[in-house]
């Protein structure tokens, strides 16, 4: 068999096993249809309940990767091996997927948050809450996360309360939007450094907040003494944006959203939100437009993140689930009659995204936070909305997706711009700079390169490469960033650890 | 008679239903389609059908493609494919490759799937979805070529998201 063949057998036999993993909903042989003179079978027995006919939530986000690239020079995509890998330690996990169950109407409120070092915490089914008072709710899902053992964590999630100081005595008290919780330590949390404090605090914070209507905690310990966690004092309010390791937040309001004018002659477009990806850090969400005919280039759209009002009750095609946080994504509407797009309620329940509201040729999309976004057009027919990002590699001017911090680079990295780096930027004249420092912070390599859009309201995108010269070996950073076009400094500037063998 | 039958739907409906959920990427046109294969099979009789596995996919995928062109847009087939629980790496890895498939044109979902899934000769593909014996090795690594350039796209995309 040649090479080739053996190659295609591969991929077949991949192919296969993963039709074989497809969840079935099974119909009985005794309701079969060969049994049953009905004319018509219950339908849909492998639905996704809650899930909108319109948003087909399909599980890679790749194709506007793709395209994006083809319209560049590198020519297909599989010729460009990743010449990286990642570190053992990357967290990998949670599906892309609404939940399987029975008609979800209403987002799970039971949530509670497990930690992730350097990165935002990531929410899990809590306990059940049949508590009617907001106060009782709140001490439920935080004795939840002291209960919440760490063999049943997900991969990659840490539950830094489970065997730590916390036994589970909590007090707590709601004013408004604030929730005094005020925790019963014997001695102080056990944190080894910085980022397992940051971890435990944003924990406590995002799990306190889960309660509709709460938007800030004010942690205590002891009856009122302020919460000490490692190096860390909790002496204030905090909201989940204080605790979120990104250098800035998202922008918030209508005047900080993004508006863009598309081609607003042809009728009947309608914008189809097509692929969507949830990580935990990120979200993606991909729009196509479409005519009578097909494809069809998208109509004008604006794009703005506000704070929701999440105590409001679900239901109705347009009541929002809660969310603390909604991105509206509104296009312009060209058609005569209906629209035909579908409206309905997706619950996705995967941080970052609560759900997802459809009522083309408005989406809503609910958020647990105003982590940062930003928006991609890979072509006149593509929206590509990104929310959030590893922090380290996200500025408010590029934002890196390959490499991933602690990624160790492998072939040939000294040969000339041989390590992909890939990612988005909104910098001047398009030019994205990067430069690489050895372990004792010495510039051992610089460049730049061209993204696909400058300083526009959409980022551009690049796929471009660095290079680590021969003789450097173990920890370096890679530090992406835009020349400022005033005073040349380094502006937006992202720093990657990364090791060479 | 009846217990032939049950044996029969028992072994082969999961993997049908399977099969037709990954070309036709519809659960209720899936569904349809798989309990219409087994109605046409129960007409035909059990004895005068030879390699009933192959058989059943081919009317149940002749019966989605045709359900999907009666449908007016392709945008209200764009179905979800099942979540899964394990890591995700695994588990997303095979969504990707089964979200992969789905960019295919039809015929080669069908033909990837007829060969792979369900072993059929280049002859019987040839013979059933009516492609020239002597294309079909180069049709079907065609549609392999091209559904490993998407599903490493996909990853590679999927990589940068995380």
């Amino acid at each position: 068999m040649s090479d080739e063949r053996q190659d295609d057998e591969i991929l077949g036999r991949a192919l296969s096993r993963a039709i074989e993993t497809i969840e079935l909903n099974e119909t009985p042989y005794e309701e079969s249809r060969m049994l049953t003179v009905r004319a018509r079978r219950r339908f849909g027995t492998l639905q996704f309940a809650g899930l909108v006919a319109a948003i087909g939530a399909a599980v890679a986000i790749g194709t506007w990767l793709n395209a994006a690239r083809e319209g560049t020079e590198a020519g297909p995509v599989a010729a460009s091996p990743p010449s990286s890998t990642p570190a053992a330690t990357q967290p990998t996990f949670v599906t892309a997927m609404p939940r399987q169950t029975a008609t979800p109407t209403v987002v799970d409120r039971s949530k509670i948050y497990l930690g992730r070092l350097g990165l935002p915490p990531v929410a899990v089914s809590g306990p059940e809450l049949i508590e009617p008072r907001p106060e009782d709710r709140i001490a439920s899902r935080i004795t939840g996360l002291r209960a919440y053992r760490q063999t049943a964590a997900p991969q990659g999630l840490t539950n830094y309360l489970w065997n730590n100081s916390f036994q589970g005595g909590v007090a707590v008290a709601v004013a408004a939007d604030l929730a005094k919780v005020d925790l019963l330590l014997e001695k102080p949390f056990v944190a080894g450094d910085h980022s397992e404090a940051l971890a435990i605090l944003q924990q406590l914070v995002y799990t306190a907040t889960e309660e509709p209507g709460i938007r800030r905690v004010l942690l205590t310990e002891n009856g009122g003494q302020p919460l000490a966690i490692g190096d860390i004092r909790a002496d204030k309010p905090l909201a989940r944006e204080d605790v979120l390791a990104y250098s800035f937040l998202g922008p918030v309001g209508k005047d900080q959203g993004i508006a863009w004018a598309g081609n607003d002659t042809i009728p009947h477009v309608v914008a189809q939100l097509g692929f969507i990806a949830i990580d935990g850090t990120t979200a993606g969400l991909q729009f196509r437009g479409e005519d009578a005919a097909g494809t069809a280039e998208l109509p004008s759209f604006s794009i703005e993140l506000e704070p929701n009002d999440d105590t409001k009750p679900a239901g109705g095609k347009s009541a929002l689930n809660g969310g603390k946080y909604v991105l509206n994504v509104s296009f312009q509407w060209n058609g005569g009659g209906s629209s035909g797009g579908v409206a309905g309620t997706s619950i996705f329940d995967q941080t970052p995204v609560r759900a997802i509201v459809s009522a083309n040729p408005l989406y809503q999309i609910e958020l647990d936070d105003a982590r940062p976004w930003r928006a991609y057009m890979p072509d006149k027919t593509r929206l590509v909305v990104e929310i959030g990002g590893d922090p380290r590699a996200t500025s408010e001017r590029i934002a890196v997706t390959a490499p991933k911090p602690g990624d160790r680079t492998t072939g040939q990295a000294q040969f000339a711009e041989s390590v992909r780096l890939a990612g988005g930027a909104r910098v001047f004249e398009a030019t994205v700079s990067w430069r690489v420092r050895d372990a004792t912070g010495k510039i051992v390599a610089t460049s730049h390169f061209n993204a696909t859009l400058g300083s526009s309201s959409l980022w551009g995108t690049f796929d471009s490469g660095f290079a680590v010269p021969a003789s450097v070996h173990g920890s370096i950073t890679l530090e992406v960033f835009e020349v400022s076009a005033q005073d040349g400094s380094d502006r937006g500037t992202v720093k990657i650890p990364l090791t060479v063998p | 008679m009846i217990d032939r039958w049950r044996e029969v739907y028992e072994r082969e409906y999961p993997r049908l239903l399977r099969a037709l959920l990954a070309i036709g990427r519809d659960p209720a046109a899936a569904e349809d389609a798989a309990q219409e294969a087994f109605v046409k099979a129960h007409r035909a009789g059990l004895d005068n059908i030879q390699k009933l596995p192959a058989w059943l996919f081919v009317v149940g995928a002749r019966e989605v493609f045709r359900k999907a062109r009666r449908s007016k847009r392709e945008g209200e087939l764009w179905a979800s494919l099942p979540a899964r629980n394990d890591a995700f790496d695994a588990a997303s890895d095979r969504a990707d490759l089964l979200a992969a498939l789905g960019e295919l044109p039809e015929r080669q979902r069908a033909i990837v799937v007829a060969r792979y899934l369900y072993g059929l000769s280049y002859d019987e593909i040839g013979e059933q979805f009516d492609i020239k014996s002597g294309t079909v090795g180069a049709t079907l690594h065609q549609a392999i070529e091209r559904l490993r350039q998407i599903h490493l796209a996909g990853r590679l995309a999927r990589g940068a998201m995380r």
